[in-house]
């Protein structure tokens, strides 16, 4: 789904830098800024999304559903701990794995913006992966997995507050799963322009 | 006719407290990612502390 979602959103972005580009005759950048593009900004973004819509309503739902089943209530009173049980598990892995993703992500996001300047924009392609690893520079990446990292623990952590703290039944469950999507993208959103910001400066 | 000051206060005050709320819950889950795993002897030892504390 994540690969799908970065070869569409590579293939469009080289398209638009074309044509951007060839405003003032700059259309040999169209590599440079799509895997700056790719690995900076839309990579870990749209990846966090594409998760915040899958992984955090799982999250939420399934937690949700012991929270009104009153299992999370039975395992306190069995002195067990659910923030160690349920949670702090699937916190460490969203962070761990999102990352991976997103560096796949990365990697299928270029293929789509070379499939499309090689097939539509006459890019000769050997040049256009070389322009590309030439420009991308460690703290490119570096930058993208660290918001990766992050966003995977918005995602798993948003989840799992919605619902934890869920209540009334199957409708609460419901709009706990809504809440978790939604505080989720907004959370992702507004965090990846903080970090953005920190690392400009 | 109402402020219209009061239902923006209102608004940003409850997005400051749910933001305080889940800055708790995150520092909670945080938390628990570096707590020692329980051994299982001193899990039924908890167990049987808990069954006798909620019989007294």
């Amino acid at each position: 789904m994540i690969g799908l979602t970065a070869v569409f959103i590579g293939a469009a972005l080289a398209l638009n830098i074309y044509v951007g580009g060839a405003r003032f005759n700059a259309e040999s950048f169209v590599p440079n800024i799509v895997v700056l593009g790719i690995t900076r900004e839309l990579g870990p973004v749209l990846a966090g999304l594409m998760l915040a819509g899958r992984v955090s309503a799982g999250i939420a739902a399934e937690i949700g559903t012991m929270r009104v089943t009153e299992q999370i209530d039975a395992m306190t009173t069995l002195s067990t701990d659910p923030f160690k049980f349920l949670i702090a598990p699937r916190v460490l892995a969203a962070v761990l794995t999102l990352p991976v993703l997103v560096a796949v992500a990365d990697i299928i996001g270029v293929m789509g913006g070379y499939l499309v300047a090689v097939n539509s924009l006459d890019f000769n392609g050997a040049t256009y992966l070389r322009n590309t690893f030439n420009f991308l520079e460690t703290q490119d990446v570096v930058l993208g997995l660290t918001k990766a990292a992050v966003f995977g623990f918005i995602i798993a952590v948003m989840g799992a507050y919605q619902g934890y703290n869920s209540s009334g039944g199957a409708l609460g469950v419901g709009r706990a799963t809504t809440n978790a999507v939604v505080g989720a993208i907004v959370l992702i959103l507004a965090v990846n322009y903080l970090i953005t910001a920190f690392f400009v400066e | 006719m109402i402020n219209p000051f009061v239902p923006i206060g209102a608004s940003t005050l409850a997005i400051f407290a749910e933001i305080g709320r889940f800055s708790m819950f995150a520092a909670r889950a945080v938390a628990a990612l570096f707590r020692r795993p329980i051994s299982p002897a001193n899990s039924a030892a908890n167990v049987f502390r808990s069954a006798i504390f909620r019989c007294r």
